[in-house]
């Protein structure tokens, strides 16, 4: 069982309510968001170990949105979930303060072991 | 000039192809989290637990949904793959409208600009290059949406005039900024080399409807004349 808190992000509802059940089933305590004003929201009102959210959502991109996470949470540790075709953006993600990227699709598996790796636990 | 065509082609290429492949991708993506969601409720339900049941149909559900999304996205990259394989041919216009609006609705989404298609119900046949009108459509779309810089709705709608088509993009709140008065020049400058016209209409100060008129060079006609 994992014990940790994380956000989902990311515009596709059915992909990122599922991975929250998934985390949810191995015990992470994991809430979901599908978009950045509603990601925001939720931060505001409750405290997370890990963000993980897609680089490329309609608004607020997920770089800005981790801009923002990262200036009233300095301390969340953020993991960005790219297409292909984002890895640049996600490179540059990293220069910024995300602890790395994945590139969809994601298995749960290198998931559950890169927030580990993020928040300095044994894998 | 002709170097220029194929520059221009080959961007509206890239740029659909990157867009399909970015929304196949998600396909795949949800088709991954709802099989790994079978495995996990079938690992609980020889464990006894049998809450896992109704959601286990859901999640079969998801996965026929997804793949009916999937088929979608293939079939209009199907068309577009065709769309060169003959110079001229007899195609309707709007699935040409129906398909560029599709495939240019990610990159709208992303500057949380949403397509409306209001078409007319008997098809446009129209003959000509498709894979010009393609591009031109989708230039269209794609000038809305940068237009619509702060998001919102852009509606699409077609119609047949006398001897050509038209296709009508309109949206409120329309901002002319540098990029955009730049597309709109290089469209104007397209539909003027396949003899068409791209009417730039201002309205009110908040509405500045575009109207893609297409070639008069071309034989428009209903279906089963």
């Amino acid at each position: 069982m994992e014990h940790f808190s994380v956000l989902l992000v990311d515009d596709e509802a059915e992909l990122v309510y599922t991975l929250a059940e998934r985390l949810v089933i191995r015990g992470c305590d994991a809430a979901a968001a599908t978009s950045s004003g509603d990601a925001l929201k939720i931060l505001a009102e409750k405290k997370f170990d890990v963000v993980v959210l897609d680089v490329k959502m309609p608004g607020m991109s997920g770089i800005e949105l981790m801009r923002a996470i990262k200036k009233t949470n300095p301390q969340i540790k953020i993991i960005l979930q790219t297409g292909r075709g984002s890895i640049e953006e996600s490179k540059e993600g990293i220069r910024e303060g995300a602890f790395d990227y994945l590139v969809k699709p994601v298995q749960i598996d290198d998931l559950i072991k890169k927030m580990k790796q993020a928040l300095g636990k044994p894998s | 000039m002709n170097e220029m065509r194929e520059d221009k082609g080959l961007a509206f290429f890239g740029r659909v192809t990157a867009s399909v492949s970015h929304e196949m991708n998600n396909v795949l993506a949800i088709v991954n989290e709802l099989a790994g969601l079978v495995n996990d409720l079938l690992y609980g339900l020889k464990q006894g637990d049998d809450n896992g049941l109704e959601r286990l149909g859901q999640a079969a559900e998801g996965i026929q949904k997804q793949i009916r999304r999937g088929e979608e996205i293939v079939k209009r990259m199907n068309r577009f793959a065709h769309s060169v394989d003959d110079p001229i041919s007899e195609f309707d216009l709007h699935v040409v409208i129906a398909d560029m609006a599709a495939m240019a609705q990610r990159r709208a989404a992303l500057k949380g600009v949403r397509f409306e298609t209001m078409l007319c119900q008997e098809p446009i046949m129209i003959t000509g290059v498709r894979f010009e009108i393609q591009r031109l459509a989708f230039a269209g779309f794609e000038l809305a949406s940068s237009a619509l810089a702060g998001g919102g709705t852009v509606s699409i709608a077609s119609r047949r005039l006398e001897n050509l088509a038209e296709i009508s993009i309109t949206a409120a709140a329309w901002k002319e900024n540098g990029d955009v008065l730049k597309m709109k020049s290089e469209l104007s400058a397209d539909m003027r080399r396949l003899n068409g016209t791209l009417f730039w209409e201002l309205g009110t100060a908040i509405n500045f409807p575009l109207v893609l008129s297409f070639p008069i060079a071309l034989s428009v006609e209903k279906r089963g004349q």
